[in-house]
């Protein structure tokens, strides 16, 4: 007589499909020449590189390092990045960081087995809405000048797409899944303005979350 | 004896292209908060800063929290406004008013969140701030120096067009609410709390639900 055992399927979710990003922030260091900067592997909670300060909702809205965790699935359409520099900086030293920022950098998003499913200069993602309007030069007896650039138009359709055929790619619970900005020729130190600066990556699509 | 409930006889509703808004009152440094809560004080009930009683400028809700019956909404999406000073640009013109305001767009813009919460208080929506767009823009263009003691600075987030709101689609179906179900919406400043600088303080925080109200005939 055998002794069979028969694992029941666990019961699936019911999930909804809400049109949320998937977001992640790192800290350009002041001062310091780039490390390659990696998002999506520390969740809410961990601490922030650079200052060490715990993720807040501001910061990052992924609650497991590098995946989504059960029941979450994630439909993924594009990218998005956008880094905001504190303002009353110097706009010389801007304008070079900015050369720095995009000059020489690769944004690359690995997917399951760290395999790179994306390999493409940073320029090529844009920032999506941003602050924008007149006078970008501010107030020069102050020595203050006003800093909003951004890469692209400032629009909600602005996206670097990764549809294929329209086909949004699906990110399942426990696929693991992270994107990195690396300069391989190397660049000179940041120096931001009187403090380090927050970059973002987004990821565009619509989260399936638990009811 | 049996008793049977009759339905309750439904109104005839017009659907309209018309927002849901409410607004908000940034307060001064001195006085930061953590967040603020929006859709909670209707129509005639006092802005939180100044304490004046809302008008149809600051609000169209006239039930805290929920739409009232028999009207209904169609939710496609989201804008958000800061208006500072007068409007969205900085015009006080005294040299030093400028660094003030960008400080306060650095408060208002660079560690916030935009959630948007239904039903039992579930959050639907978390996303950071300046990713929801201002939308249409009342001053746009050139033109920055008025004289040489004063610069006039504005501004928005994203394009300046009526296409520009956050989409927040089901499906590619707009999100329904009925009359009593609850909603609202809140910014929270998990890094710090915020407090604005004397140019800012008083300035107005607008949430626009961007959708179709269904309203009474």
């Amino acid at each position: 007589m055998s002794n069979i055992t028969v694992s029941r399927p666990a019961g699936a979710a019911l999930l909804r499909k809400l049109t949320q990003p998937l977001f992640d922030t790192n800290i350009l260091q002041n001062g310091a020449a780039p490390v390659p900067l990696q998002f999506f592997q520390i969740p809410f909670g961990g601490a922030m590189p650079v200052t060490a300060v715990a993720k807040t909702l501001c910061d990052t809205n992924m609650t497991q390092a590098a995946q989504l965790g059960m029941p979450q699935m994630f439909d993924l359409e594009g990218f998005q990045f956008e880094y905001f520099i504190h303002a009353n900086a110097d706009l010389a030293n801007i304008a070079t960081d900015i050369f720095f920022l995009y000059e020489q950098s690769v944004f690359t998003f690995f997917f399951g087995q760290a395999r790179p499913w994306l390999e493409v200069p940073l320029s090529q993602i844009p920032t999506g809405t941003a602050l924008t309007g007149t006078n970008s030069d501010g107030d020069i007896t102050a020595n203050t000048e006003a800093t909003w650039l951004h890469n692209g138009h400032a629009s909600v359709k602005s996206l670097y797409r990764f549809t294929v055929g329209k086909k949004a790619i699906r990110v399942q619970s426990a696929e693991s899944f992270y994107a990195q900005i690396t300069w391989p020729n190397g660049v000179g130190a940041f120096t931001w303005g009187v403090a380090n600066s927050r970059v973002r990556t987004y990821m565009v699509g619509s989260l399936y979350a638990a009811l | 004896m049996i008793t049977v409930q009759e339905p309750a006889p439904r109104a005839a509703l017009r659907a309209l292209k018309q927002p849901v808004f409410d607004t908000m009152e940034c307060p001064g440094a001195g006085a930061p908060v953590a967040n603020l809560t929006f859709f909670q004080a209707p129509l005639g009930q006092n802005l939180n800063v100044t304490g004046v009683a809302k008008t149809a400028a600051e609000t169209n809700l006239n039930q805290a929290g929920q739409l009232g019956v028999p009207q209904e909404f169609d939710l496609f999406g989201f804008n958000i406004t800061w208006e500072n000073d007068d409007y969205w640009f900085e015009d006080t013109g005294a040299v030093g008013s400028l660094p003030n305001f960008i400080l306060d767009s650095v408060e208002i813009y660079e560690a916030s969140v935009f959630q948007f919460f239904f039903g039992q208080q579930r959050a639907w929506l978390q996303i950071p701030l300046v990713k929801v767009p201002h939308g249409p823009f009342c001053v746009t263009g050139p033109g920055d120096v008025a004289i040489d003691t004063e610069k006039y600075y504005n501004i928005h987030c994203g394009e300046s067009t009526k296409d520009e709101f956050l989409k927040f689609l089901a499906n590619d179906a707009p999100i329904s609410i009925h009359s009593a179900e609850n909603f609202s919406a809140r910014i929270d400043w998990p890094l710090a709390a915020m407090g604005l600088t004397a140019n800012g303080v008083n300035s107005k925080i607008k949430v626009y639900l961007v959708g179709v109200l269904y309203a009474a005939l």
